[in-house]
């Protein structure tokens, strides 16, 4: 065969391939994790704030101890 | 203090003691027309933003001296082979009024950012879209000058043929003003953050790399000799650029500084 | 007085983006296999034409998402709905991810066909410019702290960018076409057309999964920052209960 041809080149192939799938699967992964992160976090206040709202007593105060509930606040603080 | 106030008073009669207001708005307005019309208050605007540059019109000469700095240092990129000078000089010469509009347009909202002239401008019932032309035709003027003021070092480090000057000069003139309907509407945004100096260029810079290829191309074409003359038409690419976005910037100019 | 509604984040939609994106990966595996695999090589490129089965789908796909992009800018500043807000920020983000897949799978198919990273090539050259455009829109949400500002700003900068998509294309078009004679190739075999369209549709879908996801985020980070949930004060008041 004359020139003109390109001859092999599998590893380009792979590398289009696997940059573009990686990529989207990361992004899509990394959406998933916050929005979990997110409704866990508005899912824990609803508690709380319903915790609050009926008096119980100690429930109302520090229910959640708070090195979990900073801990959470500061996950949130990422996205 | 008040006393001869209330002294001068008591000696006019009670027909003129009246509250000085209503003398005041009437002197102001002219009798039964309403505010000025859009026209009017464009020239009033375009006419504001002249006196403006006018007053800080030291920075307009440092903005040029930032201008002619960019030619300098692209020279010394390129090195002192006069060829390749002459072959570059088209695009050095946009690129170096490319990044003094960013400093010039920035500072056309300085000053109404700093004194919070801009709402009292809408306060007044003025039109944004009047303010924006009035401003967009203002930095129009500013960034022919500046790419005017240019055309000296050009001639010196690049050694272009001189007869094509004046093309060159309306160029400049279609040009900056492609770059002054989008830039004064980033401007218009840029001024209202902290991050200014660094949103105007990521913003504008994009947006008009259609102007800085015809330009560019038109430029070389003008300087280094067209044989099949196409330079028109990288010129007509410049004026269809302007038809498209002076009405657009100035139809979205208003909500971009409502509050 | 407009942007009044607080967004709300629909219940259904994780389940339909979870649906999207589970129709998309197995679009994307058959037609990955098949061009991969079965799709025979192209006569004059050989095995890198198999590229195209996913570069061409991204391009499509590309575009689609920044003209949503666009339709979303366009019902911000009509509609004022916060929801609009949110759709945008989706559409912007997964454009610029899209365009910046393309540029990179571009390079990576010329630098075997033509021996340069970078070809010019006129669509390919438009898509860049998109790229640093939107990525600055992008960056210009991040730099305005005012929701209603954020919204209608990167709205109007959207439509700008947008408009401009033509102007830039044929502007590099007729620049390029006077130095460049090669180009990426335009005309598709008949045997290659099914793993294109197994892709294209599969992208799409995951495009949509994408976004669904994306703008149920916004809306939360929205409401979030729209009306904060209140300060837990309840430390410092007597633990005898309410009042």
């Amino acid at each position: 065969m004359t020139g003109g041809i390109v001859v092999g080149g599998w590893e380009f192939v792979w590398a289009a391939y696997g940059l573009t799938f990686v990529a989207l699967g990361a992004y899509g992964a990394s959406l998933a994790l916050r929005l979990r992160a997110l409704g866990e976090h508005s899912r824990e206040e609803r508690g709380a704030r319903e915790a609050r709202d009926d008096g119980i007593g100690p429930a109302s105060v520090g229910s959640i101890p708070s090195p979990a509930r900073a801990e959470r606040r500061s996950a949130e603080e990422e996205q | 203090m008040s006393a001869p106030l209330r002294a001068r008073d008591r000696a006019s009669g009670p027909a003129e003691a009246r509250p000085a207001a209503p003398r005041g708005v009437a002197a102001t307005r002219p009798r039964g027309k309403p505010s000025a019309g859009p026209a009017a208050q464009l020239l009033a605007a375009f006419r504001k933003d002249l006196l403006l540059s006018w007053r800080s019109r030291a920075q307009a000469m440092a903005v040029v001296v930032f201008g002619a700095t960019a030619l300098l240092l692209l020279s010394f990129a390129v090195g002192p082979d006069a060829a390749s000078l002459r072959r570059f000089a088209g695009g050095f010469l946009w690129v170096a009024l490319l990044f003094s509009s960013t400093l010039a347009l920035a500072e056309s909202f300085r000053a109404e950012g700093e004194q919070k002239a801009l709402e009292g401008l809408l306060l007044l019932a003025a039109s944004p879209v009047s303010l924006f032309y009035g401003k967009a035709l203002a930095n129009w003027l500013q960034l022919l000058l500046v790419g005017i003021g240019l055309l000296p070092i050009l001639v010196v480090l690049y050694d272009p043929d001189l007869s094509r000057m004046p093309a060159l000069a309306g160029l400049l003139a279609l040009g900056s003003a492609a770059l002054s309907a989008p830039g004064t509407l980033y401007a218009g945004m840029a001024s209202q953050v902290r991050a200014q100096q660094v949103l105007l260029p990521l913003l504008l810079f994009p947006l008009v790399v259609p102007v800085l290829l015809a330009a560019v191309k038109a430029s070389s074409l003008l300087l280094l000799g067209d044989p099949m003359g196409q330079a028109g038409a990288w010129a007509l690419l410049l004026a269809a650029f302007n038809g498209i976005y002076w009405p657009l910037c100035g139809l979205l100019f208003s909500t971009v500084i409502e509050e | 007085m407009a942007f009044d509604v607080l967004p709300q984040p629909s219940p259904r939609a994780p389940r339909v983006a979870a649906a999207l994106l589970a129709a998309s990966a197995a679009l994307l595996a058959v037609g990955s296999y098949i061009g991969l695999f079965v799709a025979p090589p192209e006569h004059y490129m050989g095995e890198v034409q198999r590229i195209m089965y996913v570069h061409v789908p991204t391009a499509w796909n590309a575009m689609l998402a920044l003209t949503f992009a666009f339709v979303s800018a366009l019902f911000v500043l009509f509609k004022q709905d916060w929801r609009w807000d949110a759709r945008l920020e989706a559409w912007l983000e997964i454009g610029v991810i899209l365009s910046f897949l393309l540029c990179a799978q571009g390079s990576i198919w010329a630098k075997p066909t033509w021996g340069v990273w970078w070809d010019w090539d006129p669509r390919l050259t438009t898509t860049a410019v998109l790229c640093f455009a939107f990525v600055g829109i992008l960056a210009l949400r991040r730099f305005v702290e005012d929701p209603v500002k954020r919204a209608t700003w990167s709205a109007v900068a959207t439509i700008v960018a947008y408009v401009d998509v033509p102007i830039v294309y044929f502007s590099v078009k007729w620049w390029n076409s006077l130095h460049q004679t090669q180009s990426t190739p335009q005309t598709v075999a008949s045997s290659m057309v099914t793993p294109l369209r197994i892709n294209a549709f599969g992208v799409l879908f995951l495009m949509a999964g994408l976004a669904i996801l994306r703008s149920q985020l916004a809306r939360r980070k929205l409401a979030a920052e729209l009306a904060p949930p209140l300060p837990e004060s309840n430390r410092l008041e007597p633990t005898g209960g309410v009042a």
